[in-house]
């Protein structure tokens, strides 16, 4: 039976619920369609990975509003999973993000994520970030949720304040930007444990955490596995490092017994390496690609 | 020396030129970085990588074109893209032509399938009639600005129309102006010789994942394919499955570590946070940021 729900709802679902909510970063057609493959519901979208993938640069603000919402419809146009996008800042001030929030939302996400980072922003785990005051991301989130259509499409708000400004002012943001309407708050690069219980109990609205490469601690925040953030009263989670540095990891290490075969006599089998052809269209939906063509293109050759 | 040139130049070396396929910012920096000195962009990866579809055709011109302009901007590697079907007839190649060599490639491979065309070892495919292509290739091959521009003419009529027809296919495209012909899916290891010693221009040929055999085309190692006399191969779905199954292993350990267990520390599962920014070349944006943006500077 189709679900009649709008998407930001079934994600308000989700995000409401007990169980806290899991979602993978998710930055092109590969990892979206795995990551819907294996059962998760959502799917962050990591400007990160966009940035790194599409166009081959770091999260440096370097990507564009266009280029973002492009990537992120194409994603959505090839995948059911309900998605998170990361609009940075709003690509300018409160009247940007108006139109940048109606964008992503008729691009088919189902939330939207705005940061309180100058621009260019740069990945919250960078150093050398800065924030715009307080008052002026209370304005766009404002702004965001003026300019949403269905009401439940969810604004995300992040706070990239914790690094700059400490932990007090984190919470403070995160609380003024829940009044002014935002749904789901966001604060990045948390550096403790503690850290995370504080903000989880003195925020107003359910609360979100990155935990970047999911299998591999950075420096700038622990890693705590989901049961435990859920006890610690977040709602939900993402790992927006967790496919990029395994993708590039599979690419490395496929290259290295690659160097074997380039000066080797006889072909090698390596189904350990790489995923197998049938495996791959299977992943990407070609079944779905042969239905069309049966029923519609009966004048193709066969 | 132009892009194209000096792809010309690798192809016409006498080592065999081996090229991994890129598709993304990924793929072409672990390319550049294993120090392959020229690259294919594979239209299957960036139909796939960037609009989430198999090759079936379903990305268009602009699509490929956005992909293949920010690829050749970031790497000094010639690259050679994939046109696919040329999009439309001879009049569209010429300015397909001109869009692709503006975006800074090195090559051009243009092929003989019929639109929506597919990935060359998928079942279904068709080939438009020779006398169309010629015109194709002639069109491509006039609209370059620079001569050293590459025209890589391909054909997909192996499976169609067999081994005698690809050889009378490549040799009119030569006629026509292509610089180096390129059969897709040929069957046999006797397949390629016979194409090797029968055609005027270097033979390209396509060896898939590199390191499985599909039903299509036998799996044939470069030494072994430079012994042939072949000039070029391409190995278009290396990195693309091979970083699918980087992903799939990172999501069974994912799995493990979202039923409770402690998360290890897996090296071979990732690359770190700090390798993926060297690899993004972070480094650079770092030394843009210290000469111009001082302001930047002041956080943390």
């Amino acid at each position: 039976m189709a679900d009649t729900k709008s998407k930001g709802r079934r994600l308000k679902d989700l995000i409401e619920a007990p169980e806290i909510l899991l979602s993978p970063g998710i930055f092109d057609g590969y990892s979206a369609r795995l990551v819907e493959s294996r059962g998760f519901k959502s799917g962050a979208i990591s400007g990160a990975g966009l940035s790194e993938c599409h166009l081959g640069m770091p999260d440096r603000g370097l990507m564009g509003f266009e280029e973002n919402l492009s990537n992120c419809r194409a994603i959505a146009d090839c995948s059911d999973l309900l998605l998170h996008a990361d609009a940075d800042t709003g690509y300018g001030n409160a009247v940007n993000v108006y139109f940048v929030t109606q964008a992503f939302e008729k691009a088919g996400m189902a939330a939207v994520m705005f940061e309180d980072q100058t621009w260019p922003k740069r990945c919250g785990h960078m150093v050398g970030k800065s924030v715009i005051e307080a008052e002026e991301m209370v304005e766009k989130i404002h702004a965001a949720c003026d300019a949403k259509k269905d009401p439940d499409f969810i604004i995300k708000a992040r706070t990239d304040s914790r690094g700059p400004l400490g932990l007090d002012e984190a919470i403070k943001r995160l609380n003024m930007y829940a009044e002014a309407g935002a749904d789901l708050l966001f604060a990045d690069a948390l550096l403790s444990e503690e850290d995370i219980s504080t903000v989880a109990a003195n925020v107003d609205k359910p609360l979100t955490v990155n935990m970047g490469l999911g299998i591999r601690a950075r420096s700038t925040t622990p890693l705590v596995p989901p049961k435990k953030l859920e006890e610690m009263g977040v709602a939900a989670v993402s790992y927006p490092r967790l496919l990029t540095t395994s993708a590039v990891r599979g690419m490395i290490n496929g290259l290295d017994a690659f160097d074997e075969m380039v000066k080797a006599n006889e072909p090698i089998d390596r189904p350990d390496l790489c995923v197998n052809f049938e495996e791959l269209n299977d992943m990407l939906d070609v079944k779905f690609l042969d239905e069309l063509e049966e029923k519609y293109a009966i004048g193709g050759d066969k | 020396m132009s892009k194209g040139k000096l792809f010309k130049e690798l192809v016409n070396a006498p080592e065999i030129l081996v090229s991994p396929g890129v598709y993304d910012g990924f793929s072409l920096k672990i390319t550049e970085q294993a120090g392959f000195k020229a690259a294919a962009i594979t239209g299957a990866g960036v139909s796939e990588c960037h609009f989430g579809w198999p090759d079936h055709g379903i990305m268009g011109f602009e699509g490929n074109l956005r992909i293949a302009r920010m690829l050749a901007e970031r790497t000094e590697m010639p690259l050679r893209v994939d046109a696919d079907t040329g999009y439309g007839n001879a009049v569209t190649v010429h300015f397909v032509c001109r869009a692709f060599e503006k975006a800074g490639l090195a090559a051009m491979m243009i092929e003989d399938q019929v639109w929506p065309k597919r990935c060359g070892h998928m079942a279904g495919k068709g080939v438009i009639p020779t006398e169309e292509m010629v015109q194709k290739v002639q069109s491509a091959a006039d609209a370059r600005i620079d001569q050293d521009f590459c025209i890589m003419a391909r054909t997909d009529s192996a499976a169609v129309y067999g081994v005698n027809d690809v050889i009378d296919r490549l040799c009119r495209f030569v006629e026509a102006g292509a610089d180096i012909c390129y059969a897709d899916a040929l069957m046999t290891v006797d397949d390629v010789k016979k194409v090797v010693e029968n055609i005027p221009a270097p033979l390209c040929v396509n060896m898939g994942l590199g390191f499985q055999t599909r039903g299509t085309t036998p799996l044939i190692t470069p030494k072994q394919l430079q012994a042939m006399g072949v000039a070029m191969v391409t190995f278009p779905r290396l990195l693309t499955t091979a970083a699918v199954k980087g992903m799939q292993n990172c999501m069974e350990a994912f799995k493990t570590m979202i039923e409770g267990e402690e998360p290890e520390a897996r090296e071979d599962l990732q690359v770190s946070f700090k390798e993926i920014g060297e690899l993004m070349e972070l480094p650079m944006l770092d030394d843009l940021d210290e000469k111009y943006a001082v302001n930047a500077k002041t956080a943390e």
